[in-house]
């Protein structure tokens, strides 16, 4: 009687012991399961908002160095070309006197840089970087505002252009 | 059953028991890397935006020809207007004929980025 009383012990300790060591293994595997789910929502996270941001933060430096670049007395300005607003830069130089135009043309940021004399139009520029939208404006204090749409979210900045004389007085210093 | 099965099997619990142990404090370490890993990006791209926004209200700065505390103010509370997580403050100081702004952004209470922009005034500011 004793003896089968131990073995029913023995038994019973044995299949506790087995349903802990599963019950473990399936913690475990829940744990792991969620720690990778974590991780991969995490790095979609990230991932997209480097994605949502590097276009237009890119896009807006690039026009701003552009713009800083080449701020000679009347030589940036912003026009409507064919309905597509257009940044222009333009450069005298011994060999020749170019442009350097930027827009927005079908989801991309072009650039078209030529010899003024050209008569190349703006299909014929440059993709820059994907962009739905670049919109150029020129306030009456000579700041140039720039607006980027991408991905629905928009950016913005505005540089104060000293080469531009639609509001005040550029003095030239010689 | 014998002791020695008993006994291997309390072994081969402990065993697992570490395992778990050593998975949890990896996880552990992995979740706070991922959570820092988020926080950091999110602190870059309000970074990002907030020196856009502070560069932008700091030329228009330069733009005005005799910027006085009221105008500068217009500009911040416009630019505050249309930032959600960005705040930007401005504290201005004369001296002379040189106006110096250092303009300031946060998120919350947390400092973004600081920038500085001196202008100079002709006639110190004062009207002809």
């Amino acid at each position: 009687m004793i003896e089968r009383n131990q073995v029913k012990t023995k038994k019973y300790g044995q299949w506790i012991s087995t349903l802990f060591t599963v019950l473990l293994l399936a913690v475990l595997g829940i744990s792991a399961l969620f720690t990778i789910l974590f991780g991969a929502k995490i790095y979609e996270n990230i991932s997209g908002r480097m994605d949502d941001n590097f276009n237009r933060s890119t896009a807006l430096s690039y026009i701003s160095n552009k713009v800083k670049q080449g701020d000679r007395i009347n030589s940036v300005e912003v026009k409507d070309i064919d309905g597509i607003s257009t940044l222009i830069i333009t450069e005298e130089s011994e060999s020749g006197n170019y442009v350097d135009m930027i827009y927005c043309l079908d989801g991309k940021l072009m650039e078209l840089f030529t010899e003024t004399s050209n008569q190349l139009d703006l299909g014929d520029g440059m993709e820059i970087l994907s962009l739905d939208k670049a919109d150029f404006s020129v306030s009456d204090k000579g700041v140039i505002e720039i607006v980027v749409e991408d991905g629905g979210k928009t950016g913005n900045l505005s540089l104060y252009v000293r080469s531009l004389q639609n509001g005040r007085e550029v003095q030239a210093y010689e | 059953m014998s002791r020695s099965s008993v006994s291997k099997s309390h072994m081969f619990l402990i065993e697992f028991i570490c395992v778990v142990m050593f998975f949890a404090i990896c996880a552990s370490l992995c979740i706070s890397g991922f959570a820092k890993a988020e926080t950091l990006s999110n602190k870059g791209l309000l970074l990002n935006r907030s020196v856009a926004g502070a560069e932008t209200i700091a030329e228009e700065i330069k733009a005005m020809e005799n910027p006085t505390e009221p105008q500068i103010a217009g500009i911040i509370e416009e630019k505050n207007g249309v930032e959600k997580e960005i705040t930007y403050r401005c504290e201005t100081e004369r001296n002379n004929d040189i106006l110096s702004a250092k303009i300031e952004a946060y998120n919350g209470e947390s400092l973004l980025c600081r920038l500085e922009v001196k202008k100079y005034i002709s006639n110190g500011g004062k009207d002809e």
